[in-house]
């Protein structure tokens, strides 16, 4: 998972491209350490445990648990993976690129 | 072909929503309070034996993919259907039921054969039997909790929907009626054409179960709540809730200010 993502996050480009993460670790300790083994260079919220604050509201019950949302805030995709994943991000992006052109 | 159909078309005019206890449901009950402690006894050996079997001819039509070493081999892996184990399988669990009839193994052997219904024509007729055999059979019996507890991880085939509708609707016991309502709720509403009933049966949880245990110390009161939220505004389309908190460095940090970009939002924790 952990190298899949950052080859997401090398492939786009950051203006128009982002993971978020939402770290459900026991420890905040725990989140720093596995940030630092992993090289997560992307922004992760701490949760404070899977029964956290935002997982909850969220419904989380397995993790990983991933959403695709796009540049308008919506909701695209939810638990892709792989190449699944690849095509979403290309096909959000191709959208943003068509709507961003002038008429 | 010919005799799966004839099957169907046998079970397929079921009474629907309200089903009254039939003298029939009565006499079956009696029946499987007949099963002696040897029979018991028995059938559980042999259904152990049969699982372990079982478990051996998963292991071995899925070493491919577990000898994949990274997502491209993974993708590689052609599993021919045609050699599932299911396909076996489901037939023996079925007359593994037969042979045992009204002990406990049969009922995990009916889960079983449900559990593997795929949406294969050939053997729909199979399932649609165990389904039917669980409601007449084992409408009483104290593992129909287990059977239905955690149905929802399935795909919702048209055996496990009919399954929990029929639980629904014919169980007495209020913890069995409430699992089985669950999992057809949170069932229905994956599928953009059920999600309203599906949200119904939730609420319906939410004000007549509330305080049923669905596992653990977690009551379905608890669990439902999250469900319906998600039902209601975590589906494709919605606009993502906002979430502010703080990242792990310790700053604050807000869902929102990502706007403009594409986002993977990604729940994740290393253990």
């Amino acid at each position: 998972m952990y190298p899949h993502e950052r080859s997401l996050v090398e492939k786009h480009p950051a203006e128009k491209f982002a993971i978020v993460g939402v770290n459900s670790d026991k420890t905040v300790e725990a989140a720093k350490e596995a940030v630092k083994k992993n090289k997560l260079s992307w922004k992760n919220f701490y949760d404070g445990g899977t029964s956290g604050a935002i997982a909850t509201r969220w419904n989380v019950n397995g993790w990983p648990t991933i959403y695709v949302i796009d540049a308008a805030g919506v909701i695209r995709y939810k638990d892709v993976r792989g190449a699944e994943l690849d095509a979403a991000i290309e096909t959000l992006l191709a959208q943003m690129e068509e709507i961003g052109k002038p008429e | 072909m010919l005799i799966p159909s004839i099957f169907v078309l046998v079970l397929l005019p079921m009474p629907d929503p309200v089903v009254t206890v039939t003298a029939e449901v009565a006499v079956e009950v009696s029946r499987t309070d007949e099963v002696t402690q040897q029979q018991q006894a028995a059938a559980t050996e042999a259904y152990e034996q049969l699982q372990a079997r079982m478990e051996e001819a998963w292991d071995e039509y899925l070493a491919p993919l577990r000898d994949a070493k990274t997502p491209e081999q993974r993708d590689a892996v052609d599993l021919d259907p045609a050699k599932s184990p299911a396909v076996i399988f489901i037939a023996e669990m079925l007359k593994f039921t037969k042979d045992h009839p009204g002990t406990d193994a049969c009922l995990l052997a009916l889960g079983e054969v449900i559990r593997m219904s795929s949406r294969d024509e050939n053997i729909f007729w199979m399932t649609e039997e165990a389904v039917e055999t669980v409601l007449v059979d084992f409408i009483e019996h104290d593992g129909l909790q287990d059977l239905v507890r955690f149905a929802h991880y399935n795909p919702p085939s048209t055996a496990i929907l009919r399954l929990l509708r029929g639980i629904a609707d014919r169980c007495e016991s209020r913890d069995v009626k409430a699992a089985s309502l669950y999992s057809l709720g949170k069932l229905l509403g994956k599928n953009d054409k059920t999600r309203r009933e599906g949200r119904d049966l939730l609420n319906r949880i939410e004000k007549e179960f509330a305080d049923v245990i669905f596992f653990r110390e977690t009551t379905y009161g608890q669990k439902v709540k999250g469900d319906i939220f998600e039902l209601e505004h975590l589906q494709i389309g919605d606009v993502a809730p906002e979430i502010i908190g703080k990242e792990i460095a310790g700053n604050l940090m807000q869902l929102s200010a990502f706007r403009g970009k594409v986002v993977v939002l990604d729940f994740w924790g290393n253990w």
